[in-house]
């Protein structure tokens, strides 16, 4: 072990007698002696069978094997450990934010805990800022009963007559699109594909809008052709043509692209979908990819004995996108559903498991119990509180009826896309995960996914606004009219018609 | 009785849907086939529709070629069962050597969409009997590695051999050799073709009908009693 890792180790503090010793110092505990059969270290006889040459090896295998348990933050370690500092701050909660989570739990957050709370009462989660000003379109629409499905699912879902109903979402992939154009680009359009066949819908086309730096611009030219070619290469993998879009170029958006993306799905009123997990004694289930350390940079200061700087700078921020499996999961979860063999359903994409479960246990009947040891990984050395913070594309979540499990992982079977059965629903109103048999998450799921913090902050029109501001739809030159948007285009010397013609 | 026409799925493919309809609409009956079946469940041709086959990371259709299905197909294809790949469909024939040549990336480097103007070459194939030589059509094209590529020596025999189905005709959409947007084999069963005709059978949704022929010719092929069933 080297020094950099011992640094990473929780200090030595006074734990909860539930729990078995904690060693003040991981060297004293070799031997080591089985404490606890559930324990995966107590099968690990560190001097048993080995050659003297590889003994130093295997010990050493050992010792970090118990300090990997030793660094396990459980419920139980919370409670009788108030004072451990936590580092909150690092993972972008506010110190009164921190404060509710303590309040809420009436003990501190285990690392685990304060992992999906720092996800899901981020801005990209819970809107914090904006949520105010969103509910205007929940309470100022006009009522229409073509509105099937409206805010708080995962897309809107609007009736088009005799019997057949379209869904569509739009999203944003702005940051991650500028740092790495085709990836961000592609995997923005993944997300927004996930919640359409998340409505039970089979998505048929995609749209983009987006908003460029000048044309001429170095970092223009640097970022443009990803972000189209992402777009469009990943919709087309799908078989989505992309039918419509709009592109701008204005000096505000220089270093601060705008990426939206949309997708459109049909299907019949009967094949709606809801996100919620009914019916204690239900099975959660994790199909798609295995989760890897995609976008969870967040969790490095969260980081266990096993997580070194070294692998910690090999992480990406942004996540890669795989189309074949974005592809079987939409014919897979198409079959699932014609067989009516799902009960609740979700699609993993910000915050990931976080999301999903806690999302899911709050809009269904009662908790949820995981065993995060369960979920499939890509990277076998991801730690409880980066599996929750993962951002691995192409996943889904879904409730079943145990009677209906066979049959779900035979569908999966088929497509060849791996699923496991990590949980299942409870009749208690709390969400819970265990990590090697320890529990490490007890929180109430609504508390999470639904109650974050809501803020009123303070905002005016910018001095230019009012100048700028169109007296008439085309009155605006450099606004987003379908005379203007053409014309920045023109004075370039690429051929203008490249980013539209790729269907 | 109508002919009994099969469509292959892959999980990746993505037209499977449309061949199926085109095949219907042309008269016969589609019966789906799946990749991992060895089964041809005895119809009368088969058609491998568009698409990623396997996702296509590695070189299009270059893990298609291993499926279960193909070992059925390239036997029963030698044996005179009409075979028509589209697009991912024309890759896999020609890396299950079924055909020559290969298809690489478009010359422009682009994914490449549009209405295409083809002539057919080549009207006594399976696949081409309802058409005249010399008779034009516009179908979509849709495709990024689309390029036929090909030695001379090929080239010289498809030239002679009178085995060019169809070429561009206007604009030459991906840079194929010899404008070459379809060939086919010696006994004129297996084609391959570059644009889908399955997206040329209805006025609402295509430019034409004119990619109706191709799944229309194969009846006349079979009524010829120019095929062996497997």
């Amino acid at each position: 072990m080297t020094d950099e890792q011992a640094r990473d180790l929780p200090p030595a503090e006074p734990v909860d007698t539930a729990e078995p010793a904690e060693p003040a110092e991981p060297a004293a505990t070799w031997p080591v002696e089985p404490a606890d059969t559930a324990d995966p270290v107590a099968n690990v006889d560190p001097v048993a069978n080995v050659d003297p040459a590889d003994g130093v090896a295997v010990a050493r295998d050992a010792i970090d094997a118990v300090a990997e348990l030793d660094a396990i933050d459980t419920v139980d370690i919370a409670r009788g450990s108030p004072e451990r500092p936590q580092p909150y701050a690092e993972l972008g909660l506010a110190d009164d934010e921190y404060d509710r989570i303590r309040e809420i739990l009436g003990r501190r957050p285990t690392s685990a805990e304060l992992a999906i709370y720092s996800v899901m009462w981020s801005e990209h989660c819970s809107y914090k800022s904006s949520k105010v000003h969103l509910r205007q379109f929940a309470t100022k629409a006009l009522r229409s009963e073509a509105l099937l499905v409206g805010m708080g699912e995962n897309a809107g879902v609007v009736d088009i007559g005799q019997g057949w109903a379209v869904t569509f979402k739009v999203e944003s992939h702005n940051h991650p699109s500028y740092v790495e154009p085709y990836q961000g680009a592609a995997t923005g359009v993944g997300g927004i594909v996930r919640d359409i066949i998340a409505m039970g819908a089979r998505p048929v086309a995609v749209m983009d809008s987006l908003r460029f730096g000048p044309a001429d611009a170095a970092d223009t030219r640097r970022v443009l052709p990803g972000v189209v070619a992402g777009i469009g290469g990943y919709g087309n993998c799908l078989g989505l043509p992309n039918i419509g879009g709009e592109l701008v170029f204005d000096p505000c958006y220089a270093q601060n692209p705008l990426v939206n993306a949309l997708c459109v799905g049909i299907m019949r009123h009967t094949d709606i979908q809801r996100a919620a997990a009914p019916g204690p004694g239900n099975k959660v289930i994790l199909y798609g990819s295995g989760t890897g350390p995609d976008g969870i940079g967040g969790a490095s200061v969260l980081a266990s004995a096993t997580f070194d700087e070294e692998s910690a700078r090999k992480r990406p921020s942004v996540q890669v996108g795989d189309p074949f499996m974005e592809k079987l999961l939409v014919e897979c979860s198409l079959e699932l559903f014609g067989e009516g063999l799902v009960v609740g359903i979700q699609d993993l994409g910000a915050a990931g498991i976080s999301c999903a479960t806690t999302e899911l246990a709050a809009a269904g009947t009662g908790g949820m119990r995981v065993a995060l040891d369960q979920v499939p990984l890509r990277d076998a050395t991801l730690g409880p509180e980066e599996i929750l913070m993962s951002e691995s594309q192409e996943r889904m979540m879904a409730v079943v009826e145990p009677a209906n499990v066979e049959r779900f992982l035979e569908i999966c079977a088929k497509w060849e896309v791996p699923a496991t059965v990590i949980g299942e629903v409870t009749d208690a109103p709390s969400l819970e995960m265990t990590w090697r048999g320890r529990v490490i998450v007890d929180i109430p799921p609504g508390t999470a996914a639904d109650e974050g913090p809501v803020y009123e902050r303070p905002y005016e029109p910018p001095p230019t606004w009012r100048a700028c501001r169109p007296t008439r739809p085309d009155g605006c030159p450099g606004r987003a009219t379908p005379t203007s948007c053409a014309r920045p285009c023109c004075g370039s010397p690429r051929p203008r018609t490249w980013p539209t013609s790729r269907g | 009785m109508s002919s009994r026409v099969g469509v292959v799925t892959f999980p990746g493919s993505l037209d499977d849907r449309d061949a199926g309809r085109a095949v219907r609409l042309a008269g016969a009956e589609p019966v789906p086939l799946w990749h991992a079946d060895r089964d041809l469940r005895g119809v009368d041709a088969v058609v491998l529709p568009g698409g990623f086959s396997y996702g296509d990371y590695l070189r299009c259709g270059a893990i298609a070629r291993f499926a279960p299905i193909m070992e059925s197909l390239v036997s029963a294809a030698a044996d005179g069962l009409p075979v028509l790949g589209i697009c991912n469909g024309f890759q896999i024939l020609c890396e299950s050597h079924l055909l020559p040549g290969a298809l690489t990336r478009n010359t422009g480097l682009h994914f490449v969409c549009r209405d295409q103007r083809i002539r057919i070459e080549n009207a006594d194939t399976a696949w081409t009997r309802e058409y005249t030589a010399g008779q034009e059509l516009v179908i979509p094209i849709k495709n990024i590695d689309g390029c036929y590529n090909a030695t001379a020596e090929t080239l010289a025999e498809l030239e002679s051999d009178g085995r060019i189905v169809a070429r561009y005709v206007d604009v030459n959409p991906n840079g194929s050799l010899r404008d070459i947007a379809g060939i086919c084999n010696e006994a004129g069963n297996v084609v391959g073709l570059m644009p889908h005709p399955e997206h040329a059978v209805e006025t609402l949704t295509g430019p034409t009908t004119d990619g109706l022929g191709f799944f229309a010719s194969i009846g006349a092929w079979i009524a010829g009693g120019l095929v062996t069933t497997s």
